[in-house]
């Protein structure tokens, strides 16, 4: 079966399930602000997301996530999900025809923009076939390797603590490692939400009142964006977070006719919004003030106008409480599986990690005075990517079209205002953490109001209409040239999805350093016990990730003065392989060696580490640990005795 | 919108923004495939005016 099957096969069974699931949802909520047919879908999509990455979550620290449960669970939603798609293609040409008039009537150069928008998005799916990135190899991608082969979730070795975060993407990553999407494919799924964040930020930019232009324009921001883009295939999850904000965004802009549409209304965006904050706990530093604007923008300007009123002070006082009150208690919803997951696994309900102290004063200050540019410009550690230029080479557009246009109230401008009032909320506490993925639904809620004021400068001035339309086609163009390494990778993606299962079409420092985890895979026993000097794991098998070093093994540590404490370390514990990153303190393990132990070289020591078969001849102490399948697949470390 | 579409830009302005977004997608194009410096202003500053000398020395 080729490759093109057993990727897409699998993530459009749990697209279709999501989208299934979401609308049965959303049927509950009848009288909610509807939308056209697509974003409909779309929205049903990501509430999909949520409440099966929630149930896998459950399932999963039941110790019963597997394959016939999960396709009872998906088959059914999908056939619902493929039968209410069906049921409305009717609509499809009518709309095809309606965007094909728009796109003929437009001029050349914004047709041309359209094209190389549209393309440079789908071309992101040849993403799947790039490096993976560091932290995914780690966790993100191994933890949901790990789950699906053991059909339980257990916190993933060396990792232990940092399994309290919120695991809604891992656990969907999960159910497509058991859908047997081959190597690490299941991260093509972030492209493929990501594609639904683009049909949301289009919407809302709709809801702002922008036209085509602008919500192209919103487009092209978005997908020029590396903060978006270099997550469409590394198997980290951050887009996930940013796309459960984006339909709380839509929501809290929506008119409502009467109370129970706005009481709907906002219990849906607070659903989205609490999805987003298991997804990336950090939102609630800079997504939740701009949310909350959003949610009362609209009061905020009636009352603006009648403040003078008697009785209007009390009446926004009454709103603000009732449907803030509403607002909390939905976001509640999706936190309480995560909160019960941290609770019996790691005994406690959230965790924070280090103080977010990561460079010195000197340095936070010059981020602090250049905020304006390093979101764009910058590389600071950790940082993955920038925001699109286009929004900073047309800010002063947006300032412009502000003062002379004078519409303070409206969508636009509260969108401005909530980007704002997020961003400064993160200035003010996290001012030394310039990283766009820990608040990038805000950082995106700028792109409209950006877009706003291209469209309207490009109705009124033909020189400033040529500007957008070549700079956006430059920006786009510069883009795709810079990023074809890593994310635009079309050739090889097409060698990739075309040809049988083999992942050597992966970017060649991937099928490097995989090798090495391969030649361990080869040769160790199921259930043996692999030493990992390195970070990396993901290339493992699931049974050897499972018998890797955790809490368990924390008191080894290689000291040159005593070598040989290490080996006996070693064989305590009962390991009997051993992968080595160069740059790891054990390494120097290796060349001091006792005459007791052998490290045969299976496969060897390069700048992708290598791997080594370990061997005791009359060992001078006793074996406390090895591993037991407790269930099928499933594997633990316990006392040998 | 009626408002939107009576507005006029100036010259001046027309101009000043037309020169940022060039000097901005100048250098989003200069700086791709490089080492980014951590993006403060005078660093910015800096490269932008010694790719623009690197241009001319060419």
């Amino acid at each position: 079966m080729s490759h093109f099957i057993s990727i897409f096969g699998p993530l459009a069974i749990f697209s279709f399930a999501c989208v299934g699931v979401g609308l049965l949802v959303l049927s509950l909520f009848r009288s909610r602000p509807q939308e056209d047919c697509a974003v409909e879908y779309v929205i049903a999509f990501v509430m999909g997301q949520g409440v099966l990455g929630s149930l896998f979550l459950v399932l999963a620290l039941i110790g019963i996530f597997t394959k016939p449960l999960l396709l009872g669970v998906l088959l059914p939603l999908t056939f619902i999900g493929l039968w209410k798609g069906f049921s409305s293609i009717y609509a499809l040409p009518s709309v095809l025809q309606k965007n094909a008039l728009v796109f003929i009537k437009a001029s050349f150069l914004w047709q041309l923009l359209a094209v190389a928008a549209v393309l440079l998005l789908l071309s992101g799916a040849s993403a799947v076939v790039g490096r993976i990135d560091g932290d995914a190899r780690a966790f993100y991608l191994a933890l949901p390797k790990v789950v699906a082969a053991s059909h339980r979730l257990i916190p993933l070795p060396a990792y232990e603590g940092f399994t309290s975060v919120g695991l809604l993407a891992e656990m969907q990553l999960a159910a497509l490692f058991l859908l047997d999407m081959p190597g690490a494919s299941p991260r093509l799924f972030s492209w493929v939400i990501s594609l639904a964040g683009a049909v949301l930020l289009i919407a809302i930019s709709r809801n702002a009142g922008l036209g085509r232009r602008g919500q192209l324009l919103s487009l092209v921001m978005l997908s020029t964006s590396s903060a978006v883009a270099y997550f469409w295939g590394q198997g980290k999850t951050d887009l996930f977070a940013a796309v459960f904000a984006l339909p709380a965004v839509l929501y809290a802009l929506k008119d409502c006719d009467n109370r129970e549409s706005r009481r709907n209304s906002v219990t849906i965006a607070g659903v989205f919004t609490g999805f987003a904050l298991v997804a990336k706990l950090s939102y609630i530093v800079a997504f939740l003030p701009s949310m909350f604007v959003l949610l009362f923008w609209k009061d905020l300007n009636v009352y603006s106008l009648n403040r003078k009123t008697i009785g209007s002070s009390q009446l926004l006082l009454k709103t603000l409480i009732k449907y803030s009150f509403v607002f909390v208690l939905a976001i509640a919803i999706p936190l309480i599986p995560h909160l019960l997951k941290n609770h019996i696994l790691l005994n406690t309900l959230v965790d924070t990690y280090g103080n977010h102290h990561y460079f010195s004063d000197e340095t936070t200050r010059r981020i602090v005075y250049t905020y304006l540019f390093w979101p764009f410009f910058g590389s600071f550690w950790a940082q993955y990517g920038n925001l699109s230029p286009l929004m900073l080479a047309f800010f002063p557009l947006l300032i412009l079209m502000f003062c002379k246009a004078g519409q303070w109230s409206s969508k636009a401008t509260g969108l401005f205002v909530a980007g704002a009032t997020g961003l400064l909320a993160w200035i003010i506490l996290f001012p030394g953490v310039p990283m766009p993925r820990y608040f990038l639904a805000t950082l995106l809620l700028f792109t409209v109001p950006a877009a706003w004021a291209m469209e309207r400068a490009s109705y009124i001035d033909r020189w400033i209409n040529c500007t957008i339309t070549l700079a956006s086609l430059a920006t786009i163009l510069v883009f795709y040239v810079s990023w074809s390494l890593e994310v635009f990778r079309v050739a090889a993606a097409y060698e990739y999805f075309v040809g049988d299962q083999s992942e050597k079409n992966l970017q060649i420092d991937e099928v490097l350093s995989r090798n090495v985890y391969e030649s361990l895979n080869q040769n160790a026993g199921l259930g043996a016990r692999v030493y990992l000097g390195s970070y990396y794991r993901f290339w493992l098998r699931p049974d050897l990730i499972q018998c890797t070093n955790g809490k368990k093994d924390e008191g080894i540590a290689f000291d040159s003065k005593q070598p040989e404490k290490f080996w006996i370390q070693i064989y305590q514990h009962g390991f009997t392989y051993m992968f080595m990153d160069n740059t790891n303190p054990a390494f120097a393990a290796l060349n001091a060696t006792p005459n007791w132990v052998r490290a045969e070289m299976i496969y060897p020591q390069s700048g992708y580490g290598g791997a080594y078969r370990l061997s005791f001849s009359n060992p001078p102490a006793d074996l406390k640990f090895t591993t037991r399948e407790v269930a099928f697949g499933a594997w633990d470390v316990v006392s040998a005795k | 919108m009626n408002k939107l579409l009576r507005m006029k830009i100036t010259l001046f302005e027309r101009f000043a923004l037309i020169s940022w977004v060039v000097v901005v997608v100048y250098l989003f194009a200069v700086f791709r495939d490089q080492t980014h410096p951590d993006g403060t202003l005078d660093e910015l500053l800096k490269l932008f005016f010694s790719s623009l000398s690197a241009a001319y020395l060419q």
